[in-house]
């Protein structure tokens, strides 16, 4: 599964779409999981944290 | 004259699919002013779109071909190559330069592919144009694979060696055209010899034997095995971005309006991630997500066998 997300320079994953996801519904709950990540923000030319957009690629599992 | 005849046949082939889903890049074309529109290319290397095999390389390319009086004309060039951890790839095309000159080769076109959208761009500097349409992923760039229903295949173990750190093998690939075939007179063979990287899934050397357009090297080098910086795959907001899409003709996935997802529109106040100096985010808790599966839903057995008694 492929998403967009902005991660903030806070390091939150915000603003999440969907680039290629497996159907049967499943792309809400990844989604929801991947909310929960965080990150190390990303530094804009100023050396100050700032929001970017990133492609993700995610692997999930099903219990 | 007689010989300009052979060039026309792959002149063609640039000039009706320019822009087809090739699975090689034309990196670049000789041509002299007022020969009657003849040249010769040649493909560069090409890239399978496969994900968690990130490189980068110079693929450098040589096209060496001896006139019937012995005159040897050589050209080269070279193409920048990567692909990154999602599988999305990168690969130049710059103009064929002679041994003696001097400077980098002018870069004419980037062909960039990702897989995770079914998105094909090729980025044209010189205009600043990028020309993008949706496409099926291409096949896996098995050794050899380049063969014509037309030509007699036999393929051939050359060995196994160690090109740039990787291991390879070798096969030749001997294709042979019968009288006619081609309008010649006499059977022609076409040898190209692939060194191909098992763990990397591309060539690290192709060679090929062409008597009518001589030897053909393209050969992988400073290969690094590390993720390339994530600005190769993006669209420069200076770039006008052309949708080629035919409507009711793409494979894949079908390109939003946005175009790919370098050209989709940023949420305000983000910048693209690896652009323009800006840096990419760490992740520093990623858990797996795991989706449970609902229980299915018990079935009560009816004691049907037990009721008419």
């Amino acid at each position: 599964m492929v998403l967009q997300i902005v991660v903030t320079a806070e390091g939150q994953a915000e603003n999440i779409s969907v680039i290629r996801g497996p159907g049967f519904g499943l792309e809400q709950t990844v989604i929801d999981a991947v909310r929960t990540w965080r990150f190390k923000p990303a530094h804009g030319r100023d050396g100050n944290p700032v929001a970017t957009a990133v492609p993700v690629e995610v692997t999930f599992r099903i219990r | 004259m007689g010989s300009h005849r052979f060039h026309l046949i792959p002149l063609c082939v640039v000039l009706f699919f320019p822009f087809s889903s090739f699975s090689q890049t034309v990196t670049g074309s000789t041509s002299a002013l007022g020969d009657g529109r003849v040249a010769e290319w040649m493909y560069g290397e090409h890239i399978a779109p496969i994900a968690k095999l990130p490189f980068t390389a110079k693929a450098e390319l040589e096209m060496v071909n001896q006139l019937p009086d012995g005159t040897l004309i050589t050209h080269n060039t070279y193409n920048r190559i990567a692909r990154d951890i999602l599988g999305r790839t990168y690969n130049e095309g710059r103009k064929w330069i002679d041994p003696t000159a001097s400077g980098e080769p002018q870069l004419l076109r980037v062909e960039l592919y990702d897989p995770t959208i079914g998105a094909r761009t090729v980025l044209f500097p010189l205009t600043k144009i990028a020309r993008q349409w949706a496409s099926a992923p291409t096949t896996g760039a098995l050794a050899g694979q380049n063969s014509t229903a037309t030509a007699e295949t036999s393929r051939e173990q050359i060995g196994v060696d160690t090109i740039e750190g990787v291991p390879v093998r070798g096969v030749r690939v001997t294709q042979t055209y019968k009288s006619g075939a081609l309008g010649n007179d006499r059977p022609i063979s076409i040898v190209t010899e692939y060194w191909y990287s098992e763990e990397l899934k591309i060539n690290l050397l192709t060679k090929r034997t062409d008597p009518r357009f001589g030897v053909q090297t393209v050969r992988v080098t400073e290969l690094t095995r590390q993720e390339p910086e994530a600005s190769l795959f993006a669209v420069s907001s200076d770039y006008k971005v052309v949708n080629e899409t035919v409507p009711g003709q793409q494979g894949g996935m079908a390109v939003s309006s946005g175009g790919s997802l370098a050209a989709a529109p940023l949420p305000p106040g983000a910048f693209r991630a690896g652009v323009n100096g800006t840096t990419v985010p760490v992740c520093v808790y990623c858990p797996i997500p795991v989706i449970p599966t609902k229980p299915a839903p018990r079935r009560r057995m009816e004691p049907w066998c037990c009721k008419s008694w």
